[in-house]
């Protein structure tokens, strides 16, 4: 089973990597997988809500993605999560049009990143 | 290690589910996971779950709704509620409803287990030994055994039935039963203290030690090893290991009064100890765990603290969760007399002799004073008319000069209410606000011949807060 390069997946400072050191490398695997699999649902999902400002489905799926892109320690899409989901609160259009471009391609950018080290048989996708 | 029924995580993201569960059973925790509310709800029925992990965003019903289901099914479970940053307020709101711990995704392994592990210990428990001798106040149990919650009072040691103490008691029983902080307001003598210890004798943990410390009447040096303790020899005068107030309160409730007096310094060490829920006494080497529930007080007003730089805003954010505002003996209506009878009754057997109650002059009278020390003030009068007569029914020429000399407040002379406000504003437009604010004050002391209390409750602020800027004007 090949061994996910972390340190260059979850940065520095990422809270998960005591959690994926003890947990070993099946889970580390498992988890990486479904992390992915999680982004690209809500990529499916949140870029029609963004085109058609859907404030509801913009709350919930930058909800999800600022939780667990802070769990990976992917601090960059998480702010970016973050300050979509004030705009969405605050139904901010300009705002979302701006971060939007953003935002998308830094969560594209994560998960070819999380592709790129699994396996070719756990990529999520 | 959980030796009951399993821990219940609902958590609808996959991934964070597995990171969760991952985590939980490293510690050695087992686990029973769901990804909707439905399927929590069933798993919690059928499980028996004393510790709840939930996320308040699902995607089927409200996390808020399903947690008040599951603590009417069964009052005694714990419930930890996760939400994301974005979401604060919810949290809040939870804490309020009834849940034991919030966490903010993301959030560390380290805080994570620390809630779940003091979740798991909060659990009712048979009942414990007193805590260590701290030198610190000895472990306090309230004055009276405490209704049951329908009833709309607190126990006899907090008497009134006025609106303002009817929400004070609801909120007292709402947040007893979780662990969120608990964070009281309120001018001098207005019954904090007594607060705290409702909440403490309300909750899960009334059978722990409720351990109370004034931060403002320790002096700064000896106030860390007050809370945190020593370690024998770690400075000059420590000839042996003592545990501090957040050590001997394992398992019950630390009451911070003052709190807005701690020292900068020690404030980093409270806020760690929130963080962590670990102690490091004075001279420690290694950090100690303890499981505590926080209320503190406070006379001033906090966020006036923060913005002096007196108190950190972290903290303060830290310990702000469900704030309690004791209301001024004066906004309390006929308290004043409820409380005023029930001392001259208590007073009257403690001293031996028979009083019958209150005249109307003087039940009028107490209805108009503007009681600046608040109950405490009413209950030292009612003392010293029991201590100094022998009895019968208490009238004005019974009452000790300090009650005369504290007339009522008149109403706002018109200098100080002019008719036309805007014309008054007028006439400051283009002087700094702080300077307005001076003249105004002054105008005030001026006006009720330099008495700081009567002036503070003619401007709606606590007389503390009035001396403080008044020795900030001596200062500049």
């Amino acid at each position: 089973m090949t061994k996910p390069d972390l340190a260059a997946l979850i940065g520095e400072n990422a809270a998960l990597r005591d959690i994926l050191a003890i947990a070993g490398p099946e889970t580390t695997l498992r988890i990486l997988q479904q992390v992915g699999i999680d982004f690209a649902s809500v990529q499916t999902r949140l870029t029609p809500a963004l085109a058609a400002c859907d404030w509801t489905a913009i709350r919930a799926e930058t909800h999800v993605l600022m939780s667990v892109a802070g769990t990976i320690g992917a601090t960059r899409l998480q702010k970016l999560a973050q300050d979509t989901n004030a705009a969405a609160h605050a139904r901010a259009t300009p705002q979302i049009e701006t971060l939007a471009p953003d935002l998308l391609a830094e969560l594209a950018y994560m998960i070819a990143t999380i592709a790129s080290h699994l396996p070719p048989q756990e990529t999520a996708g | 290690m959980t030796a009951g029924p399993p821990l219940l995580l609902i958590e609808d993201t996959p991934s964070l589910q597995m990171v969760y569960c991952s985590v939980l059973t490293n510690a050695g925790h087992a686990v029973r996971s769901a990804g909707t509310a439905a399927e929590g709800l069933a798993a919690f029925k059928a499980s028996g779950a004393s510790v709840v992990l939930l996320d308040l965003m699902l995607p089927d019903r409200d996390g808020l709704d399903l947690m008040q289901e599951m603590l009417t099914l069964r009052p005694e479970v714990m419930i930890i509620v996760i939400t994301a940053n974005g979401s604060i307020n919810r949290a809040v709101e939870a804490m309020r409803l009834g849940a034991h711990e919030f966490l903010v995704k993301p959030f560390d392994e380290t805080r994570f287990l620390s809630a779940v592990d003091n979740a798991l210990a909060g659990r009712p428990v048979p009942r414990r030994s007193p805590a260590p001798n701290a030198g610190t106040p000895a472990p306090r149990r309230s004055i009276a055994t405490l209704p049951p919650p329908v009833v709309a009072t607190v126990g006899t040691s907090f008497v009134g039935s006025s609106d303002a103490m009817a929400k004070v008691h609801v909120k007292i029983r709402s947040v007893a039963r979780s662990m969120a902080t608990v964070f009281i307001t309120g001018e001098s003598g207005t019954g904090k203290e007594l607060c705290a210890l409702a909440v403490h004798d309300h909750s899960a943990r009334a059978s722990g030690p409720f351990i109370a410390l004034n931060c403002g009447a320790i002096p700064t040096d000896l106030l860390e090893s007050e809370v945190f303790g020593h370690v024998k020899g770690s400075f000059t005068g420590a000839i042996s290991d003592k545990p501090g107030a957040a050590e001997a309160a394992d398992g019950g409730t630390l009451f911070l009064d003052e709190i807005c007096e701690m020292a900068p310094a020690l404030q980093t060490k409270l806020l760690r100890f929130l963080q962590t829920s670990t102690v490091q006494p004075v001279g420690a080497t290694k950090p100690r765990k303890v499981n505590v529930r926080i209320v503190c007080a406070t006379n001033q007003n906090p966020l006036d603290a923060v913005r002096r730089g007196q108190f950190r805003e972290d903290l303060y954010y830290r310990l702000f969760v469900v704030p309690i505002h004791m209301p001024a003996l004066r906004d309390r209506g006929d308290d004043v007399i409820e409380i005023a009878e029930a001392a001259l009754m208590r007073f009257s057997v403690e001293e031996g002799k028979r009083f019958d109650g209150l005249s109307p002059e003087v039940a009028a009278l107490f209805r108009r004073l503007p009681w600046p020390g608040n109950v405490r003030q009413l209950l030292n009068v009612i003392r010293n008319i029991v201590v100094m007569h022998e009895g019968g029914l208490v009238t004005p020429d019974m009452l000790p000069a300090i009650v005369a000399d504290d007339q009522p407040i008149a109403p706002l002379p018109a200098a100080l209410a002019p008719s036309q406000p805007e014309a008054a504003a007028e006439a400051l437009v283009g002087r700094p606000l702080a300077e307005v604010e001076r003249m105004v004050i002054e105008a005030t002391l001026k006006r009720f011949d330099g008495s700081v209390p009567k002036a503070a409750r003619v401007l709606d602020l606590a007389p503390s807060t009035l001396y403080r800027k008044i020795d900030g004007w001596k200062d500049a």
